[in-house]
């Protein structure tokens, strides 16, 4: 086994819930979700010779994962529409909203999901990242602004999603 | 949907086989280009340069010496466009990501000094090498001028069918690009 393929396996090994969970937010089916995991396998594959070491495994590979699912539409690039999960915990923490507040929990998700895809890409990758929990400085790291930024703009994006769920309340 | 360490782990050897295909296939595809750059440079070299006959005037070699080394700046610059884009370093932020296909993706790149450098070589080359044919029939300055007619015809056809592709298949993708970095920015 090379090198390269042992490193490979390593990194995909233990990068691999991280991969799934960003792929599962810009693939609105199976296939896609699947075809885009490869996608990412690949370019990971492509850019092992560019790691050194500057930045955090989990960063480096959140890093690939994002700029192949932008990617992966190249003109709809900033059409691109995020997936939210049903049964998505994060969310509900994010927002800081009570279940049995929304009247149909569907109808809410998928205001929600029609919300987000209107912000602005990278406020929609923003929200992708804290979704999976990343830290602020990760989430600095992966987009290429400063950490101070990526706060502002969390609070900003947190108060449009908030603002259109008080209108779903009771 | 279905765990990803049941669909993508099992399939990881045929992965590995495929990108490490891949990758012969890309060194592969850059030595076939750069052989068959350097069989012109060779060809040239010969037919231009080392070529004892004695028909062969001083400005038909310098002709030739002017197509060599066009011929060797276009198999930088192609073998430098192509590792450029197939290269692409998914391992930076997304800001940096986007900043560089923005610049791959301008109609107008500043760094085209080579390919341009290798149009004149071509042009003066050809000029060079046609005196000796037609200039029993027509004067140096007639064969100067029909040479850069043609060429100028040639190359702006070259350009308007570049552009015009480039407006419909590249800029809305441009713009786009362009569009997310003001965005970083907000």
């Amino acid at each position: 086994m090379s090198k390269k393929e042992e490193i490979f396996r390593t990194i995909i090994r233990e990068n691999k819930d991280k991969i799934s969970g960003i792929c599962r937010y810009y693939s609105s089916n199976e296939d896609d979700h699947n075809d885009m995991y490869q996608e990412v396998l690949i370019n990971i594959w492509k850019s092992l010779e560019n790691f050194r070491g500057d930045a955090q495994l989990s960063t480096w590979v959140y890093r690939v994962s994002v700029n192949t699912a932008l990617g992966f539409a190249k003109k709809e690039i900033r059409r691109k529409k995020i997936f939210i999960r049903q049964d998505d915990e994060r969310l509900r923490d994010l927002l800081d909203y009570d279940e049995g507040q929304i009247q149909e929990k569907e109808i809410m998700l998928q205001s929600l999901e029609n919300k987000i895809n209107l912000l602005s890409v990278v406020d929609k990758i923003i929200i992708t990242l804290v979704l999976e929990s990343v830290s602020h400085k990760e989430i600095a790291s992966v987009i290429g602004i400063t950490e101070p930024n990526v706060r502002v703009k969390i609070h900003r994006i947190k108060n449009e999603l908030k603002e259109m769920l008080k209108n779903l309340t009771l | 949907m279905k765990n990803n360490k049941e669909i993508d782990i099992q399939n990881i050897d045929t992965l590995i086989n495929q990108l490490q295909s891949k990758d012969t296939q890309f060194k592969k595809a850059v030595r076939i280009l750069q052989i068959f750059f350097f069989a012109l440079i060779f060809l040239y070299t010969i037919l231009y340069v080392f070529n004892p006959d004695d028909e062969m005037d001083f400005n038909q070699r310098i002709g030739g010496v002017c197509y060599v080394l066009a011929f060797t700046l276009l198999a930088f610059h192609f073998r430098n466009k192509y590792s450029k884009f197939k290269n692409v370093n998914y391992s930076v932020s997304v800001k940096e990501l986007i900043n560089e296909a923005e610049k791959r993706y301008r109609f107008w790149k500043g760094n085209q000094f080579s390919s341009f450098l290798a149009i004149i070589l071509l042009d003066v080359g050809t000029c060079l090498i046609l005196i000796q044919y037609f200039s029993d029939k027509w004067s140096i300055l007639q064969i100067i001028i029909g040479v850069q007619v043609f060429n100028i015809i040639s190359a702006s056809i070259g350009f308007i069918i570049g552009y015009i592709k480039w407006k419909k298949e590249i800029r809305p993708f441009w713009i786009s690009l362009k569009t997310m970095l003001k965005e970083f920015e907000e």
